[in-house]
């Protein structure tokens, strides 16, 4: 190996070393994100969701459901305080919770429901069979506990907020608990 | 992931947050004990107090959270047996748990309050739930919770609802 190649690589290592870290974790490599498309509610466009359709601009995703008392409405105010971290420029990101609870949501009322965390973020359901797909194709979990048939069920569903880059690129998973301006350092870097 | 273990420590130890988790330590940046804008009640019985109660809008029919600081300053220890709310279809003590990359939910029965101990209720944690709303619960409101012990003892307290 020439001295320069190697003078380089030692260079590049230590600048690596020297990055300052993510605040989500790092998917390496980064995939394709998988596809996302739902057809949500004929007379509310914005709930109809194709991922490859968001090229250009981060997607910002969570699987949730608009009965969680708790986990879901504490990461969407995290995320409406990370926008607002952000400041007045918040374009080329989008803010989209997907219902993984079909049968208690509706597309309309997802969007509704993300809608009061913040106007600019979205919301959709999936229909059952999206539903399916969507589990298969992210790698991810979500079922019912307790009786489904009771309106008292709860629904166990991913804990990560998930992040597409702009290229369409699966690039972070974000866990819960991370404080909003470090989402906002995370989403400032890949924008 | 260190954020991670401190989750899962949390979870784990049933709630009995004796300083590590009960405090400052708490993943997100939202409900913060003692916050000025909640109604910063402190309703003391007996020697059982709360502390800072706080609970997030909802709309009727749907389910939300209540969060506080429950202490005991008796000498005797004491557990906490239940919750119950007329706000509420049903009112049950939960935890969020993760497991793996999944998030879940499960109800707590029977949780000690021994002597100085206290049990901390915070988001992505331990949580009142409230089941079915029957009024949407909006900031400024505020939404009354009965602790039920197994001494016999009841603490009524009143939340203030605050978007977080
Ligand atoms: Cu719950």
């Amino acid at each position: 190996m020439r001295p320069l190649v190697v003078i380089t690589l030692l260079v590049l290592s230590i600048v690596g070393c020297a990055e300052r870290p993510w605040h989500g974790i790092v998917r390496s490599p980064a995939d394709p994100a998988p596809a996302l498309v739902l057809a949500g509610a004929a007379d509310l466009p914005v709930t109809r969701i194709r991922l490859d359709s968001f090229r250009g601009e981060v997607v910002v995703l969570y699987f949730g459901y608009t009965h969680c008392p708790d986990v879901c409405p504490t990461t969407l105010a995290d995320w409406a305080r990370a926008k607002r971290a952000l400041g007045a420029d918040t374009t080329g990101i989008r803010w989209i919770f997907v219902s993984v609870d079909p049968t208690r949501d509706s597309p309309a009322e997802a969007h509704g429901y993300a809608r009061q965390f913040d106007p600019a973020f979205s919301g959709t359901a999936p229909t059952d069979a999206e539903l399916a797909l969507l589990l298969k194709d992210w790698a991810i979990a979500a079922y019912p506990e307790g009786d489904p048939r009771t309106p008292d069920y709860t629904v166990a569903h991913p804990a990560y907020t998930f992040v597409v880059d702009a290229d369409g690129r699966f690039r972070l998973m974000i866990p819960p608990g991370v404080r909003a301006d470090d989402i906002a350092d995370d989403l400032r870097r890949l924008r | 992931m260190t954020s991670r273990t401190i989750f899962a420590a949390c979870a784990s130890g049933l709630l009995l947050l004796t300083g590590a988790c009960g405090g400052s330590e708490q993943g997100t940046s939202e409900g913060d004990v003692g916050d000025a804008t909640t109604t910063s009640d402190v309703t003391t019985m007996t020697g059982l107090s709360a502390v800072a109660p706080w609970a997030r809008p909802a709309d009727a029919g749907k389910n939300t959270a209540v969060y506080l600081e429950l202490a005991n300053t008796r000498p005797e220890g004491d557990s906490l047996t239940g919750v119950r709310s007329a706000a509420a279809e049903r009112t049950e003590l939960h935890e969020s748990v993760m497991e793996g990359e999944t998030m879940r939910m499960r109800p707590m029965i029977g949780v000690a309050l021994p002597s100085g101990g206290r049990i901390v209720f915070r988001p992505m944690g331990p949580h009142v739930m409230l089941l079915r709303l029957r009024d949407p619960l909006v900031p400024g409101d505020t939404v009354e919770v009965t602790f039920d012990f197994a001494s016999g003892r009841s603490l009524a307290v009143r939340a203030g609802v605050r978007a977080p």
